[in-house]
């Protein structure tokens, strides 16, 4: 008997539970419910955060609409170095980020390229594709050509440079033959002038002593004299107008023979000059011959030629995928690089005077808790709608509707997730 | 006697609870959910759209050095005016059949599930029938899609259009004007609180109570507005046996509209 009591009362207590709870299905429910997710948010746990959030970008927001003080010129000075800084290395970092990619994807189409070639059963064309220097990027290739370049000049320079002193240790050589040469001859001249000097004086020593000691001879009346004079002074006259004679002969020799050596050296020098250019050209050629073949043994692996159609457009679809995902990426990293200009010149227009607050650093921080606020918006928002879910399925609702404008039926089941939230502690 | 009342109470109770669903089968099985997102992603809506920002950047620049020959005021309107219609109908022109032939998948799938109405997705937690698949299949596939002839059957869920209310009633925009200007000078006034502040914990208090002043006016100025305006929705809704009202754009199909009538009613 007390068992069947028993049994009754629970009976009972489930049919009483049950009886207690919505009905679901009532006309004016019809299994409709609904979330009022400002007030489920406001009793969420987690709302204070949110409102410290809000609180901050405000904050932020209000400072942007103060005046800015101007910056001293250090001040400035340090912001510009500063915000140029953050440039190059976001430069930096792109351009490490596209040569990674690059040596990423041709590690790829290597793998794949040999996979293919070994699946149309060309395994030693795989073998040597995959054995070929790999020039993994087309920076490291652009590195190679440029260092290439630079050394192909390097040896142009050191080549020419070489000719040049060559030329010009010949260029003084010559010169200083000439010059040797040419003061030899003048000094043979001016001793031929010297003993015709000499000689002529000679000859017209006894004239010239005989008219000297009629002059000494004091009983001479003037004209006689006079006459003695012009006498000497014709001897005089005659030696040096021969001896100017032969210095002008000379002289002209001399110009002549100087004109003579410049020629002899010009045409020894174009001579040479012409031997030396063929010489450089045929060192400058061989060098870049050299280059041009070590360039061309690091420009990759390369595909034999006359493979199956099939093999063909294997590696053509993988040539375009990995192109689509070369282009693909980036751009992810282009525009990366875009933005984080776009911020670094809206700060430097900030420094300038442009909208300032409103970008450069607050504009950075803002962002920042502008996304951590939507972060934590969205995980109260996920969390108010699985506890609406967890309810809705446990009472039998067909369907749960956010935010409606008006709701003259259908059941509010807020209470229920905010109490849900709060049990559970989220 | 007792235990006999006991356990006809709790059979009734549990028999209750056990066949009533089943019994009163009229719970609300007939709504549609949709990505709306999904959609607006398909190549053809991107692409056009793509289009329309290219047309619209040109009339821009047209309108533009129109606008700068213009002596007058009514000149500029009427020129702003015949771009805004050139833009209509350029848009008319390119998503037109788009959305022609979405309303076309959507009416074939709704009639085909029994939907009473179709929701955008982002209001619907729980529940409802997900056609998105079925609608960008019948969107992006080659075929033509027939017309459906039956209108959807009346829908308990509701709708208005709230830029039609807020925008057509004076009351409204009034107090929209008047909250904008009071957020200006309350700006003003908090960023110069600001610029003293010299502490973080300071600014902090500044920016909460400017949110408050700000809180505050909003619920003097718009609260007893929405507050009508739901209150005169619900009377609505419930005169027409409707559950719940939500707003136009998180309708896709179906639904009834009692726009016309909640501005009637504000307009009372």
């Amino acid at each position: 008997m007390a068992s069947i009591t028993r049994l009754l009362a629970g009976v009972l207590l489930v049919g009483v539970v049950a009886c207690s709870h919505v009905d679901v299905s009532s006309p004016n429910i019809r299994g409709i419910a609904y979330v009022n997710t400002n007030k489920a948010t406001k009793a969420h746990p987690l709302y204070s955060q949110l409102q410290d959030l809000d609180a901050a970008i405000a904050a932020i927001d209000l400072s942007a609409a103060v005046p800015m003080v101007p910056k001293s010129p250090e001040e400035m000075k340090a912001d510009i170095a500063s915000i140029k800084a953050q440039l190059a290395q976001a430069e930096e970092q792109s351009s490490q980020a596209v040569g990674a990619l690059q040596g990423r994807l041709a590690k790829e189409e290597r793998t794949e390229v040999a996979a293919a070639l070994r699946s149309a059963g060309l395994n030693s064309a795989a073998q040597a594709y995959e054995s070929a220097p790999l020039i993994s990027s087309a920076a490291q290739a652009q590195a190679i050509e440029k260092s290439a370049a630079s050394d192909l000049q390097s040896y142009q320079k050191s080549v020419v440079e070489q000719g040049q002193a060559t030329m010009g240790a010949l260029e003084k050589r010559l010169h200083e033959q000439a010059q040797g040469r040419f003061q030899t001859r003048a000094a043979q001249y001016a001793r031929e002038e010297s003993d015709l000097s000499l000689r002529l004086s000679q000859q017209d020593a006894n004239q010239r002593l005989a008219l000297q000691t009629k002059l000494n001879n004091l009983a001479l009346n003037d004209a006689q004299r006079k006459s003695l004079t012009a006498a000497l002074k014709a001897i005089d006259q005659n030696e040096k107008a021969q001896v100017d004679a032969m210095r002008a002969r000379h002289q002209k020799d001399l110009q002549a023979y100087q004109n003579e050596l410049q020629a002899g050296i010009m045409k020894q020098i174009r001579s040479h000059a012409t031997a030396l250019q063929a010489q450089t050209q045929t060192q400058l050629q061989a060098r870049q011959q050299q280059v041009s073949q070590q360039l061309a043994a690091l420009s990759g692996p390369r595909l034999p030629a006359n493979l199956p159609a099939a093999t063909k457009a294997q590696l053509e679809q993988i040539a375009s995928n990995l192109q689509q995902r070369y282009q693909t990426d980036l751009t992810k990293i282009s525009d990366r690089f875009n933005q984080t200009r776009s911020d670094l010149e809206a700060q430097y227009e900030a420094l300038n005077g442009v909208d300032v607050g409103a970008v450069g650093a607050a504009k950075q921080q803002r962002d920042k808790l502008a996304k951590e606020r939507g972060d934590l918006y969205k995980k109260i928002e996920d969390q108010i709608a699985a506890a609406a879910r967890r309810i809705a399925k446990r009472d039998g609702f067909s369907v749960v509707l956010l935010d409606p404008i008006a709701h003259p039926g259908g059941y509010d089941l807020t209470g229920d997730v905010i109490s849900s939230l709060k049990s559970t502690g989220t | 006697m007792k235990h006999r009342i006991l356990a006809i109470v709790a059979l009734l109770c549990a028999v209750g609870v056990f066949i009533a669903p089943s019994a009163i089968a009229d719970d609300l099985t007939d709504v549609g959910t949709i990505a709306q997102s999904a959609i607006a992603s398909l190549p053809a809506f991107v692409s056009a759209n793509r289009q329309l920002t290219g047309i619209a950047s040109q009339m821009q620049q047209q309108e533009a050095a129109q606008l700068k020959g213009a002596k007058n005021d009514a000149q500029r309107q009427q020129i702003q005016l015949s771009f805004s219609q050139r833009f209509n109908d350029k848009q008319n022109e390119i998503l037109g059949p788009l959305l022609q032939r979405v309303q076309l998948a959507l009416a074939a799938v709704s009639a085909k599930r029994k939907l009473s109405v179709v929701v955008d997705r982002h209001i619907v937690v729980y529940g409802g029938q997900d056609i998105t698949t079925d609608v960008l299949n019948l969107v992006t596939g080659t075929q033509a899609i027939p017309p459906v002839t039956a209108t959807p059957p009346p829908s308990p869920i509701g709708y208005v259009d709230q830029t039609v209310l807020d925008s057509g009633l004076p009351k409204v925009k009034a107090a929209n004007d008047a909250f904008a200007k009071f957020a200006q000078q309350q700006r003003a006034i908090f960023a110069a609180k600001m610029q003293k502040a010299t502490t973080s914990a300071e600014k902090q208090q500044i920016s909460v109570d400017f949110n408050k002043v700000l809180a505050d006016e909003q619920n003097t100025l718009l609260k007893p507005l929405v507050s009508k305006v739901r209150a005169i929705t619900a009377t609505i809704a419930e005169k027409k046996h409707l559950l719940v009202v939500v707003d136009k754009g998180d309708i896709v199909f179906g639904g009834t509209d009692i726009t016309q009538d909640v501005r009637n009613g504000l307009n009372h």
